[in-house]
């Protein structure tokens, strides 16, 4: 434009000419700041408020894990942070300094494994100690070896220690479940479930059990002090609520710490309730009245005689407290007549006996959310011997938990609940049900149970629970041993409910080869000692659990007094 | 004309710079706040875990048993000692029973004054 200025006309018209062409470019960048604008009005605005949590599953070392509490809410497993020492070799300058200032902060370290762990050049990375403290991580930390550096993990810790281990289960070094509720946990997808929770939100919900901490408490006590008391090899208990088939408590002892995995590698402390099975002996008597009593073949007036051995084939059938007469039902309960029993199941027959302990879980493995489940042993052929001793609960092998669920059934109204060791409600249970038998049948099984406590083998359990009703069947099963039942070798146990005008609650207390002691008079059955620790066990988790006490007149006047100082 | 519009552009372009500067540095303090806040949260998150584990620990009823038959004189409940809330009038002592200016030697109260 300058220097090329012809006349005036032509000047106004290049000028018009220029105005035209700024508008084009004004425009042109109007049109492109507003799609600008526009752009970053949408990114900022709209889809910033959309998801703005994109980013922050942070990765960790270890998986972190779902708390596990019990039915109140006690914990029982969480994880906590802790710092794990590495090496990166090929940064380490001075071997010798590092293994000196390291094994002096960390005296248990293995000085010669150090060396070589810290030499070989080939590796980049090396664990030196897992799990250590948060001063001696300060103290390493501070003496700033190069190659030297911390990771944060996260541990598992069980703060109740032995406390319902077994229910536990417990995990290994890199945070993976191995056994009991842990693996299940992992087989159903709760690690992974974990992971993807928000560290700041806590959104992982902690597993509830069913169990309930204080009840396992004072069951894993008051076995402990049987097997002390009673120089038994073994013991076990548990607890099961009778209408949602929640195991309440489940103990098994020796037990082991979860926190030291390696203590639960030991063959003694199996979970005795779930991985073991035995013959449960006169306990699975009740088994065979409720299907007695629910065939038909039999009602409470029915006789049977007991007068003699019963003689199947080339084996004779005792009675262990033979009263050598004819026994009406109620006292072939309270008598436990092998003999008795065995004309029962033969009433009923061979395929309806089988059958009847097919429906009731007897031939298969049971497993409720605990992976260590073993399979029952069964007969290979099913003969009139063999239904004769199934009868009295010899000749098969179960786990002590399907003793205890089917226990619940007979006093439940009949109805077969799988059990659980989380919590559940009594709709959901309902829906699960199976009935195993019908309601009259339970009336009867409770009317049994409840007079073996009174004037039965139970008595003891009743004295010692004065007040909360209780009812049960005892049984003591000679162990074999090198192909023999042995006389010497007991596995004692009782298997109860309570109250038993209601029952809420079904116990089973087992001590394996208890001895006779001081105070039993030579006798070593369960009635001296199986039942005694039930009868603890129960004074102890009813008022726990809820249950009313009702004192008869007779033990009331010792009660009223007050004590005054 | 023109340098009007040049003018008032030069004015816009420097507030907008300014503007918009100011927003980021805004921004950027809001997003190390929020970054130090969740690094916070964390760390508490991590301390009441602990502190949880550490509470689960004490209250072990194992543990607790064992205190309580040390130091206490309370024992487990027996059943003669529950009564229904119906029948408690008729089991009410005529005067308290538990008097505590007179009890000298309550465990409880003397291991509160210990600790003072």
């Amino acid at each position: 434009m300058p220097g090329a200025i012809p006349n005036n006309n032509g000047r106004s018209k290049s000028r018009l000419k220029g105005q035209k062409r700024l508008r084009l470019v004004v425009a042109g960048f109007a049109v492109c700041f507003a799609v600008i604008g526009a752009r970053l009005v949408e990114l900022s605005l709209v889809r910033g408020f959309m998801d703005d949590h994109k980013a922050g599953v942070t990765r960790q070392a270890r998986l972190p894990r779902p708390d596990i509490v019990d039915r109140n809410g006690m914990l029982l497993a969480t994880d906590i942070k802790v710092y794990s020492l590495f090496a990166n070799p090929r940064k380490i300058i001075d071997v010798d300094e590092a293994v000196e200032l390291i094994t002096a902060v960390l005296p248990d370290l293995d000085v010669k494994k150090l060396y070589k762990q810290l030499g070989n050049r080939k590796r980049a990375f090396v664990w030196l100690k897992r799990e250590i403290s948060p001063s001696k991580r300060a103290e390493v930390h501070n003496q700033g070896i190069p190659g030297v550096g911390f990771r944060k993990e996260t541990l598992r810790i069980y703060p109740n220690g032995r406390l319902a281990s077994h229910v536990l289960g417990y995990v290994d070094v890199d945070s993976h479940g191995i056994a009991g509720m842990e693996k299940f946990l992992d087989d159903q997808g709760a690690l992974y479930t974990a992971s993807l929770a928000d560290p700041l939100k806590q959104a992982a919900l902690p597993a509830h059990l069913s169990i309930d901490g204080r009840v396992q408490h004072a069951m894993s006590d008051e076995v402990a002090k049987a097997i002390d008391h009673f120089k038994a090899k073994a013991g076990a208990g548990v607890v099961m609520n009778i209408h949602t088939g929640e195991i309440i408590s489940m103990v098994s002892l020796p037990d082991y710490n979860p926190n030291e995995p390696k203590s639960a590698q030991q063959s003694q402390s199996i979970n005795r309730v779930t991985t073991g099975v035995y013959e449960l002996g006169s306990v699975i008597k009740a088994v065979t009245f409720a299907m007695a009593f629910d065939a038909g073949v039999m009602s409470m007036t029915s006789k049977y005689d007991a007068r003699q051995p019963m003689r199947i084939g080339r084996s004779i059938i005792h009675d262990f407290h033979a009263e050598k007469r004819i026994l009406t039902v109620p006292e072939v309960f309270l008598h436990s007549s092998n003999i008795g029993t065995a004309r029962m199941a033969l009433d009923v027959g061979l395929e309806g006996h089988q059958a009847f302990l097919r429906k009731a879980g007897f031939f298969d493995r049971l497993v409720a959310e605990l992976p260590e489940a073993a399979a029952p042993i069964l007969p290979k052929r099913w003969g009139k011997l063999t239904t004769v001793t199934a009868a009295f609960g010899h000749g098969f092998a179960v786990q002590p938990l399907q003793g205890i669920t089917v226990t619940s059934a007979l006093m439940n109204g009949g109805k077969l609940i799988p059990p659980t060791f989380l919590k559940r409600d009594r709709e959901s249970a309902q829906g699960l049900a199976v009935q195993l038998v019908k309601p009259e049948t339970s009336e009867k099984m409770k009317y049994l149970f409840r007079l073996n406590a009174e004037k039965g083998t139970a008595r003891k359990a009743d004295k010692l629970a004065a007040g909360y009703r209780i009812g049960g069947k005892t049984g003591t099963a000679e162990k074999v041993i090198k192909g023999r039942y042995s006389k010497d070798h007991r596995l004692n146990s009782f298997v109860g409910a309570f109250p038993m005008e209601d029952p809420q609650y079904a116990v089973l207390v087992m001590l394996d080869e208890p001895k006779a002691v001081e105070g039993t008079y030579g006798y070593a059955t369960s009635g001296w000692n199986a039942v005694p620790t039930a009868g603890k066990v129960i004074a102890r988790i009813a008022p726990l659990l809820g249950i009313l006490p009702k004192l008869a007149d007779v033990d009331k006047p010792k009660t009223a007094k007050v004590e005054t100082h | 004309m023109l340098k009007v519009i040049n003018s008032f552009l030069v004015v816009a372009l420097l507030i907008s710079a300014f503007v918009v500067y100011s927003l980021e540095y805004s921004i950027k303090r809001g997003e190390r706040d929020i970054v130090l806040a969740k690094k916070k949260t964390r760390q508490a998150r991590e301390t009441i875990r602990l502190l949880d584990a550490e509470w689960s620990m004490l209250t072990q009823p194992e543990r607790l048993q064992r205190l309580a038959s040390k130091h206490l004189k309370l024992r487990p409940v027996k059943a003669a000692q529950i009564v229904p809330v119906n029948r408690l009038a008729a089991k009410l002592p005529e005067r308290p029973v538990h008097d505590p200016s007179q009890t000298k030697n309550d465990p409880l109260a003397k291991m509160l004054e210990d600790i003072n």
